[in-house]
């Protein structure tokens, strides 16, 4: 099996990203791609699903990354590259993505880079490979909910990272991650209804903690 | 660039409301109305904490309330977080920064529904069917038994989890219980290892969580308002100072002269030990505040010092109790002391290196005690 690229427009750049790599695909087969409580699981065919968990579980991770050759790790590679190829470029357009120079506690630096698309796919990049490629939501839950804790789950961790460390983190586009990626509001009769909700000024608490 | 904002949260708030009551717009984003009913009372419930926005729900009546509260509960059956949780944390093979994401997002999932039960309980507790509150009490069981694998099983990762929430605390308008969210609590009381890991210490009492929390809610209050003629010559303070030691080098200005008590009244405790400050207590420390009498010195023992008399409370309400002394801007206890019936509190014990810092200016100093009314 061939590893895959995408070549991807951003910075005024063209750049190349290895998919994943033979290694961290497998790792990333039993973390996400092929597990039941995982959204790649509503984005996956199901039969493409059964077979290639058949052939995982009579094999380990050493194993397979040996006969990856085999028809179906080969064809579950394929998918899943196609569908992050299709998110990584929504994101690289929209554009909604991030770098920071990551320093290491031994002092190592790596520039490290973290997309994420409209549907809520949240794709790392580290030395030109995507390494990994999730949602942290859950099949039961709707897209835009996907969308809205993507967005929130990486917010809250760039706010981990920017009160912790003096990496600076590099917002692309500024305007795209000041607010969540959901759709404009029309406004109908219940929109009204809602802005009446929140029109009460705000307040601290008096009297009892919350 | 600021994010986590009121004006985000508000638009998520808004999507999921109006998906709850709009069947065309839901169908349009293929939402769920029981996920929209869940995440309308959740975000409700941010709001408020975070940007301390109030939702008023009376826009809608209390039938359609009631019926958002009763979707809301169904959408919370099921969610088998602890299970989960309980996976996440064995699934060991995946390097330490994915390990801790995938927890984390357990953890902010434990939040929202801890938003949703505090959002939904009043109208529980008023709300006599028995239906709801068994669904209720099954999702308040299985927060429980979340809360219980952490923070027994697994303390370590628990803290470090919170370690990583300490952003959160900094920026909410009314500042979450720590008995209600550990997730933001439980690092207190633990110290790191060499290599940097976290290293549970022992353990605090509930009364030392409970002053990194006052603290935060003192750093958002007010600084009180004091007449400016009580002040006392800050010059003259230090000549009848009655000891030698490390003296600060140069004299406090009247500014900085004024630090915040928190009083907690012993009725809103309850009786066991460690001393546990009930849930519903907020301590004022707009009316009461403590003024530096003696400046913070150390003496030739290497015994620390200093002495502040408690202003706006009256005197004979203190007996000879105690206070913790903390700073307001990082919650950690710098020392103890005593408070007497003439109202003066002295301190008694404290940790020099970190007190020296405060010597010319006590206004980051959070005096917290235990109000024993006679």
């Amino acid at each position: 099996m061939r590893d895959q690229f995408v070549e991807i427009r951003h910075d005024g750049k063209h750049r190349r990203y290895k998919l994943f790599g033979k290694r961290n695909f497998i790792k990333h087969c039993r973390s996400h791609f092929l597990k039941r409580n995982d959204c790649w699981s509503v984005l996956l065919n199901d039969q493409l699903i059964k077979k290639a968990d058949a052939a995982f579980k009579k094999k380990s991770n050493t194993e397979l990354s040996e006969s990856i050759d085999t028809d179906i790790v080969a064809e579950l590679y394929r998918e899943v590259c196609r569908i992050t190829r299709h998110e990584i470029t929504e994101s690289a357009s929209t554009p909604r993505y991030v770098w920071y120079e990551n320093v290491s506690k031994n002092g190592n630096r790596s520039l490290e880079e973290i997309f994420l698309s409209s549907m809520g796919m949240i794709i790392p990049c580290k030395h030109n490979t995507i390494t990994t490629a999730f949602v942290k939501s859950s099949p039961g839950e709707t897209r835009r909910t996907w969308a809205i804790r993507g967005y929130e789950g990486l917010v809250r961790k760039f706010k981990k990272i920017e009160s912790s460390t003096s990496d600076c983190i590099h917002y692309v586009t500024e305007e795209n991650w000041v607010k969540p990626p959901l759709p404009e509001n029309e406004t109908t009769y219940f929109g009204k209804l809602v802005d009446q909700a929140l029109a009460r000024k705000s307040s601290r608490i008096k009297g009892k903690g919350i | 660039m600021k994010l986590y904002t009121k004006d985000s949260l508000e638009a998520i708030f808004k999507m999921y409301f109006n998906g709850w009551l709009d069947d065309e717009f839901r169908k349009r984003e293929n939402l769920d109305s029981k996920e929209c009913a869940f995440n309308t009372l959740s975000y409700s419930k941010e709001l408020l904490r975070y940007s301390g926005t109030k939702v008023d729900f009376s826009v809608i009546s209390i039938d359609d309330h009631h019926r958002m509260i009763v979707n809301g509960l169904e959408f919370t059956t099921g969610l088998e977080s602890c299970e989960r949780a309980s996976k996440a944390i064995n699934n060991i093979d995946q390097d330490r920064d994915d390990y801790f994401e995938a927890l984390m997002d357990l953890i902010w999932e434990r939040d929202r529904l801890q938003n949703f039960l505090e959002e939904t309980s009043d109208f529980i507790d008023i709300n006599k069917d028995g239906e709801i509150q068994d669904k209720f009490a099954e999702a308040t069981a299985e927060s429980l038994k979340f809360d219980f694998l952490f923070l027994e099983e697994y303390p370590l990762i628990a803290a470090e989890l919170a370690k990583r929430n300490r952003w959160y605390l900094k920026e909410a308008v009314n500042i979450p219980l720590p008995g209600k969210t550990w997730w933001f609590y439980r690092h207190l009381g633990s110290k790191l290892s060499d290599s940097g890991r976290i290293i549970l210490a022992q353990e605090p009492t509930f009364l030392q969580e409970n002053v990194f929390y006052l603290s935060m809610v003192a750093a958002k209050s007010r600084t009180p308002i004091v007449a400016n003629t009580s002040f006392h010559e800050p010059q003259a303070t230090y000549a009848i100072a009655p000891f030698i030691g490390s003296l600060p080098m140069a004299a406090a200005d009247s500014h900085g002269d004024i630090s915040k008590v928190a009083l907690i009244d012993r009725s809103e405790t309850d009786l066991r030990f460690p001393i546990k400050i009930s849930e519903n207590s907020r301590p004022s420390f707009k009316e009461v505040y403590a003024e530096l009498e003696t400046p913070l010195c150390q003496l030739e023992t290497e015994q620390t010092m200093g002495q502040w008399r408690i202003k706006g409370r009256d005197v004979p309400a203190f007996n000879d109790t105690r206070f913790l002394l903390s700073s307001i801007s990082n919650g950690d206890i710098i020392g103890s002391g005593i408070i007497e019936e003439d109202g003066i509190a002295t301190l008694q014990n404290g940790n020099w290196n970190v007190l020296q810092k405060h010597s010319l200016d006590v206004s980051d100093l959070l005096l917290t005690c235990i109000l024993i009314v006679r």
